[in-house]
């Protein structure tokens, strides 16, 4: 809940490339997942 | 797909003088929901890939999942719960990623998305977000 509140609490901006930067993680992982 | 650059993707929209207002998974994210479980996952769902048959969906109205070099696009439109584009604009947040500006939707919008999507997924994201604060 705080890490919520505190996520919340930050730019729009750094929000948003870190949400970006997640989800190019995720698509590299399953995108491994996938070839294997 | 190869390797997702969803910045470079929202680059090259803006830059091609695209509109658009984010919604979804990333706006969620911009609101301050920021984890793995609520970022823009994978489809495998695919429309035809040449450009004719993608403008032909576009035109369509309907909701239509282009899968580019650079990551899944997801045009939403037509949706029931999905306020019409001006509406969407018009209440919607600027921001910067990476050096491009973006619209992002309303929180309100982006509640009354959800709520009307009514999606396990998204009564979670509803409880997020009032947990966050927004």
């Amino acid at each position: 809940l705080q890490r919520l509140r505190k996520d919340a609490e930050r730019p729009m901006s750094v929000n948003l490339a870190e949400g970006i930067a997640l989800s190019h993680q995720l698509m590299r992982f399953t995108g491994a997942a996938r070839r294997t | 797909l190869t390797e997702p650059a969803f910045d470079q993707l929202l680059r090259q929209l803006r830059e091609a003088d695209v509109e658009f207002v984010l919604v979804g998974g990333l706006a969620v994210n911009a609101w301050g929901v920021v984890e793995v479980r609520r970022t823009w996952t994978s489809s495998w769902r695919l429309v035809p890939t040449t450009p004719f048959s993608i403008a032909a969906e576009l035109a369509s109205g309907r909701r239509v999942a282009i899968e580019t070099d650079l990551g899944l696009l997801d045009v939403v439109q037509g949706l029931d719960g999905v306020p019409d584009y001006p509406e969407l604009r018009s209440s919607a947040v600027e921001t910067e990623i990476l050096g491009v500006k973006v619209a992002v939707c309303s929180i309100d919008a982006l509640r009354e998305m959800k709520r009307a999507a009514g999606r396990p997924r998204d009564h979670v994201d509803l409880e997020d977000l009032d947990a966050a604060g927004n």
